[in-house]
């Protein structure tokens, strides 16, 4: 196990939280664990925990499952949401949210782990 | 300089019995014979790669088996952008001196080889082992995503994208290679049962059994020789989660790329041969690549203009949409198709003009471009 995923657990392991990472030196963020900067280099990245709340950026809502163990869960919406710490997650959703709606996430279990879960924020 | 001096395609659909070296010899039998060329005049060989037949070394396990003996070899993988990169080296080989005679050959029994469900799920790995594919993706909804946002952005329609399968399926028709026979209208693309929405199943290419390849060459070996004027690529992405924004992806980059060395301008263009895995594709790259307005890609082809008897023919053959796409060789079927169309051998397809040519891959999720521009020989 790396450094980097040790210190953090996220929803990729079973942990109720969207994660990110942060870079010291240039201030980047993104979403996909590293073990370094990928717009500056810098190694040792900072792991942040994310507010959950973003935008939709898009959605599509899937009928047709790539496995078999999904096909009792169509259809269900796949979205891209811009969070507000500013990078884009992909999550799963209410089957009705359109791009622009306010969102925020909780946690649902599919195909034997937990994936984000956005609803329109109140 | 080089040329494309001869091509070779098999039909696509079902090919029951046939692996996907049968495949691939298929076609590269035909482009040999097309070309004028003998096993032994062939001293490259690039290949794409084979789902259904993983293997480290494809091309040297293809060479062997087709019985050439090359002095240079290599499988190529950029997904969907495969078969026009494979064009695109080929090209720089040749024109460098590495080789004279390079055999770029793709095939796949992508259909009968397999279940559907083991190539729905194994196109699905495109995406993010860790963040992406526990979501349950497909290719399809990747493009979902990508195609909400776009018509978002452009105010394009549904119907907008179907008419774009209509057309294809008009070109297949004159094609007896096709995969698909009958004709299909907008209402019936609009009722097609839905995939990952806003695309439904006659949005989205089959899957298909079939082979492609051609011959790029030092000289003009035939007396049907196209030559490849100007080639250009652009990398942006991997993952769509992790894509620009939609005026930042690689199709306009790899065009100017392609058009610097010889300052070939897009209102020049003859004859098109555009990647379109989904309906939505076809329509974004046509207007990244500025073959129509923004937006205005359905307009166009409402208007006739991407017809074989149009301004701007398209995909004559029917494109990935409806002749149908076995993976690598999907896409080389538009060069072949393109070669056909500039060397005026394309029968009742054949169009007016095609002194000038287009073509333009991508593979991933419009994550890889590859643009080139072909030019008939006088």
């Amino acid at each position: 196990m790396s450094s980097a995923q040790e210190v953090f657990a996220d929803w990729t392991s079973g942990t109720e939280v969207i994660s990110y990472q942060a870079c010291p030196v240039c201030k980047s963020a993104w979403y996909f664990r590293r073990r370094f900067c990928p717009s500056c280099g810098a190694s040792d990245p900072a792991t942040k925990q994310a507010s959950g709340r973003g935008v939709v950026y898009a959605e599509t809502l899937v009928h047709r499952a790539p496995v078999a163990e999904a096909r009792e869960h169509v259809p269900y919406k796949i979205v891209l949401v811009d969070i507000d710490e500013g990078l884009r997650v992909m999550a799963h959703g209410e089957a009705d949210l359109e791009i622009g709606d306010r969102v925020s996430a909780a946690f649902k279990p599919f195909l034997g782990g937990i994936v984000p879960f956005f609803a329109k924020s109140s | 300089m080089s040329f494309i001096t001869g091509a070779g395609l098999t039909s696509f659909g079902k090919h029951e019995g046939r692996s996907t070296l049968d495949l691939m010899s298929m076609a590269a039998e035909s482009a040999l014979a097309d070309a004028g060329l003998a096993r032994r005049d062939i001293d490259g060989i690039l290949c794409g790669y084979s789902t259904v037949q993983p293997h480290i070394m494809l091309a040297t396990v293809f060479a062997e088996h087709f019985g050439i003996q090359p002095q240079y070899a290599h499988a190529v993988q950029v997904g969907g952008g495969t078969g026009m990169a494979m064009a695109m080296l080929a090209h720089i080989l040749v024109t460098t001196g590495v080789a004279k005679n390079i055999l770029v050959v793709a095939g796949e029994n992508r259909l009968t080889g397999q279940t559907r469900d083991a190539a729905v799920q194994s196109l699905a790995q495109v995406g993010h082992p860790v963040f992406e594919v526990p979501l349950g993706p497909t290719i399809p909804a990747y493009y979902g995503l990508v195609a909400s946002r776009y018509m978002h952005e452009h105010g394009v329609t549904e119907e907008d994208l179907a008419v774009l399968a209509v057309l294809m399926r008009e070109h297949a028709l004159m094609h007896p290679g096709a995969q698909f026979h009958d004709p299909i209208t907008v209402a019936e693309v609009m009722a097609s049962k839905p995939i990952a929405t806003p695309l439904k199943l006659l949005d989205c290419c089959p899957v298909s059994d079939g082979g492609a390849a051609f011959i790029v060459s030092r000289d003009d070996t035939s007396k049907h020789g196209v030559k490849v004027i100007g080639t250009g690529q652009a990398h942006t992405h991997q993952y769509v989660t992790t894509a620009p924004a939609l005026s930042d992806l690689g199709a306009a980059p790899a065009l100017a790329r392609a058009s610097e060395e010889r300052g070939i301008a897009i209102r020049d263009v003859r004859y098109a041969a555009i990647y379109d895995s989904f309906t939505i594709t076809l329509a974004m790259l046509l207007e990244d690549l500025g073959l129509a307005k923004r937006g205005e890609a359905a307009a166009r082809a409402r208007n006739g203009d991407f017809g074989i008897m149009g301004a701007l023919p398209l995909n004559t053959h029917g494109g990935l949409l409806s002749y149908g796409h076995c993976g690598v060789g999907g896409a080389m079927a538009h060069l072949v198709e393109t070669h056909l169309q500039m060397t005026g051998r394309a029968g009742q397809r054949q169009v007016k003009d095609a002194s000038l040519a287009l073509l333009h891959g991508d593979g991933g999720v419009l994550s890889s471009h590859v643009s080139m521009f072909l030019e008939q020989v006088r």
